[in-house]
């Protein structure tokens, strides 16, 4: 009974994924390849483009961004989060500029990067960075605000030494918040780096994409289309692995009763 | 419960492949119903020509002024998915874009064919230093160009291989706002541009630009031809019964190209609104293109050198090979 | 540990402070009632350097370590029983494990010294936080209402627990409680506190400390104590004497 109960759970996922494929395949056949080639020849397009050596030089491109957009949008992020958690003056400095930031689109902000930086300058990794930029802070912010005072109160009161206050107390607490800003941002910049590289790039995935376009090589859309999808979904299950807190044991340790 | 999620999943996948069915008989049936425009239903139908905003739009204002009402209409497109999605529609039967493009769709099995060729060069290499009159002057400047992979980035390449400049002469892409942006500014100073947009610039800077090349007289003195741009295809299907229509409009556009080359006049200035310029820029810029007519079959030999020149270079702008002579109209 | 001349005002206006002052000895454990709400909490907190008063000194002893039970548990949530309990410690050697490893053995918690706090009953990890109070060796020890959500048969084993380690360790330690019998069982010195502003209602010492901790206070000042606990009015005789009933069986189990 158990296993059945959990096939059928999982069940309608893969359901859903089969009948999306379905839908894909039928609909490819109604219609010709370049308006919408199919799942098998976007697949077949995908490794002939590994088999060409064309997959990788753009992979590598677009993931050098994305790290590199990351790491800014999370060192500045965090940093003035935290700094804007502890002091409230601060806070109320820098709040409403990211709150501005976060609501200029970041298809203004590629325009304009565009401008600022040139067609050859960092634009797609300076925008990557802007728009990832006011996660890291409101949700390090967040969690500087939640910090468990009383635990911390006990620690001052037990003279406690800071490096211990920092590792057990202080960054478990913001370790929720960090984990679900990079769960959703490494989505959000995955996405936002490939869009920025077809605006502007001439080298990472967006621009073979736009090269494919303008080519009228919808296959190779498609394909590229498929990769971004399926690695933008792993990095995010990877993410949220890596940044979960581990389990730490069963549910049967419950029942545990008092000793007397 | 559970009957009602069965019944729920079942009623998704039937809809689902209804909606399958339905989505293939629509697109099935529009292509038979424009295919198969009756004659009687035909004539007062107007036909519609989708064009981008590029200088064959001009002669094609003509026409919407001066043809009978309601019998010639003009759609534009932008982007090259727009230019797609209305040839799979059936939006119109009369498509201009880039000999490139038409080939490339060809290749891919679209249903067209090219009817004539009505743009050649009115593409420029400028610079902003007025001492720079030679490519070769251009060694380890950086030359933008609107569009990677594009005729202008392979034209570009070409000139710079035959005259043994490859990889002297750096070469950067973006697109035509923010060139004539970066221009403006003077954070770049060579680019390559068409025309009618290269004229507003010349313009705001009141003729301060140096034309380095003019592609037209480069190909010119290559090959002895003209170098074909742009030109208008038909609906393979739709042509097949509807040569009365086709041989009207053919000499229509043929008339309003010379109208256009004499005497413009109101022409130029509705054609400057679609463009989105200036009256005064565009009239300044009509003598920078050249706009000709040629039919399909007497284009074929300069279209088969032109698709030629950018297969080797780029063979996928044009779908991988050059096509046959099914693709001139009237073969 | 000492207050001298305390003011400190709470949110609008209201006085909870206003000039006040109050001693505890050393190796003394003095304990303080009072009704809620009447700034018990506060003074701990002040004497522990948590909250600054607006006026007055605190002053301890220079380097005295400190030990608190919070009214919570204030437990880390990620760390075993063990764990938490060397986590205040400077040092971690063996013999610092042993030392822990026994009282927490003679909290009745050597079964459950890798379970986490989530998997712990309300009054195991109360336990918990006095043996981490104790463990911590600290000069001076404040306690919050300790041991009020236990119920009595932890709380009589809890009792006999402080004392034990009070013993050994004999810290200062200022224990507020609401509860008298508990007062009379742990403390040597009892004080009740009034409200707006704190004042000193009445400071009894015990007559007699025995050995292992236990106290003795004299009939009158139990009666004394009872009646300002209880009810200011004076009671009639029928209550008194059962005050007097319930504090014999917690009397006479200290001697």
């Amino acid at each position: 009974m158990p296993i059945f109960t959990t096939a059928r759970n999982n069940w309608p996922s893969g359901l859903t994924y089969l009948l999306l494929l379905l839908t894909w395949e039928g609909l490819s056949r109604v219609y010709p390849p370049v308006i919408l080639p199919g799942p098998w020849e976007s697949l077949q397009t995908l490794i002939g483009l590994y088999e060409k050596g064309r997959l990788m030089e753009p992979l590598l491109y677009s993931f050098l961004r994305l790290a590199a957009g990351f790491g800014i949008a999370f060192l500045l992020g965090t940093g003035l989060g935290v700094f804007a958690g502890a002091q409230e003056l601060v806070f109320k400095l820098v709040s409403p500029a990211v709150s501005v930031l976060q609501a200029v689109p970041p298809v203004s902000w590629m325009l304009l990067a565009i401008l600022w930086l040139g067609v050859n300058g960092g634009a797609q990794i300076f925008v990557v960075a802007l728009a990832l930029f006011p996660l890291f802070f409101f949700n390090s912010l967040q969690g500087v605000r939640q910090l468990p005072k009383e635990l911390l109160e006990m620690a001052r009161v037990f003279s406690v030494n800071r490096r211990k206050q920092l590792v057990d107390i202080i960054l478990p607490a913001l370790a929720p918040f960090w984990s679900a800003a990079l769960t959703v941002s490494v989505g959000m910049g995955w996405k936002t780096i490939v869009m920025a590289e077809l605006i502007s790039g001439q080298t990472g995935i967006g621009a073979s994409m736009n090269t494919a376009r303008i080519y009228l090589k919808t296959e190779e859309v498609m394909a590229w289309t498929l990769l971004v999808a399926l690695l933008g979904m792993a990095l995010e299950v990877l993410v949220r692995k890596i940044t979960r807190p581990r389990e730490r044991r069963g549910s049967a340790a419950c029942d545990l009763q008092e000793s007397r | 419960m559970k009957s009602i999620y069965r019944h729920a999943t079942r009623m998704f996948a039937s809809s689902l492949a209804a909606l399958i069915l339905l989505t293939g008989c629509a697109t099935t049936n529009t292509a038979t119903n424009i295919a198969e425009q009756p004659g009687p239903a035909a004539s007062p139908a107007a036909i519609t020509l989708l064009t981008p905003k590029a200088p064959s739009l001009i002669p094609a204002v003509y026409m919407e002024k001066t043809e009978a009402d309601g019998t010639f209409q003009i759609a534009k497109w932008d982007s090259i998915e727009q230019l797609l999605a209305g040839i799979q529609g059936n939006e119109a039967p009369l498509y201009a874009a880039p000999i490139n493009v038409g080939a490339n769709l060809y290749a891919k099995g679209m249903p067209i064919q090219l009817l004539h060729v009505n743009t050649y060069g009115s593409m420029y290499l400028i610079s902003l230093d007025p001492n720079v009159r030679e490519l070769s002057q251009l060694s380890n400047e950086t030359v933008y160009i609107p569009g990677q992979s594009g005729p202008p980035d392979i034209l570009t390449q070409h000139l710079l291989a035959k005259k043994g400049l490859q990889g002297k002469v750096n070469l950067a892409y973006g697109v035509i706002p923010d060139i004539m942006q970066q221009l403006a500014a003077g954070t770049i100073k060579h680019a390559v541009l068409p025309e009618p947009v290269l004229s507003g610039f010349r313009m705001k800077t009141k003729g301060k630009v140096s034309e380095v090349v003019d592609f037209q007289k480069e190909w010119q003195a290559e090959f002895g031809q003209d170098l074909p741009q742009t030109a208008v295809f038909v609906n393979r299907d739709w042509a097949k019964t509807h040569a009365a229509d086709i041989a009207r409009f053919e000499q229509s556009y043929q008339e309003a190209v010379r109208q256009v080359n004499q005497q413009a006049g109101e022409t130029l200035k509705i054609a400057a609104e679609e463009f989105g310029m200036p009256e005064a820029v565009l009239a300044s810029a009509l003598p920078k293109i050249t706009l000709l007519y040629k039919d399909a079959q007497t284009a074929k030999p300069e279209v088969e050198r032109y698709l030629g020149v950018l297969l080797q270079i780029a063979p996928d702008s044009i779908g991988g090979s050059v096509p046959d002579a099914d693709f001139y109209y009237g073969s | 540990m000492r207050f001298t001349g305390i003011s400190l005002k709470y949110g609008a206006g209201r006085l909870l402070f206003d000039n006040f002052s109050l001693e505890a000895a050393k190796g003394q454990v003095t304990c303080l009632m009072g009704t809620s709400g009447i700034g018990k909490t506060t003074l701990l907190k002040m004497a522990a350097g948590l909250i600054r008063p607006a006026q007055g000194v605190i002053s301890r002893d220079e380097g005295e370590r400190l030990g608190y039970v919070f009214q919570e548990p204030r437990l880390l949530p990620e760390k075993t029983v063990l764990e938490n309990v060397l986590w205040v410690l400077e040092q971690r050697q063996e013999q610092e494990q042993e030392r822990v490893l026994a009282m927490l053995d003679a909290a009745d918690l050597s079964a459950v010294l890798h379970a986490y706090p989530d998997q712990l009953s309300g009054g195991m990890r109360q336990r918990v936080s006095v043996v981490r109070a104790f463990a911590a060796r600290p000069g001076l020890l404040f306690m919050d209402e300790p041991f009020q959500s236990l119920d009595a048969a932890t709380r009589a084993g809890m009792h006999q627990l402080f004392r034990k380690l009070w013993e050994s360790e004999q810290p200062t330690v200022l224990l507020v409680t609401h509860d008298l019998d508990e007062a009379l069982a742990l403390g040597t010195r009892i004080v009740v506190l009034g409200c707006r502003p704190m004042n000193i209602l009445a400071d009894v010492t015990a007559a007699s400390v025995e050995q292992h901790g236990g106290t003795y206070f004299s009939q009158a000042d139990q009666r004394r104590l009872w009646q300002l606990t209880t009810g200011k009015d004076g009671r009639e005789t029928d209550d008194r004497k059962t005050a007097a009933f319930k504090l014999a069986p917690s009397g006479s189990s200290e001697i």
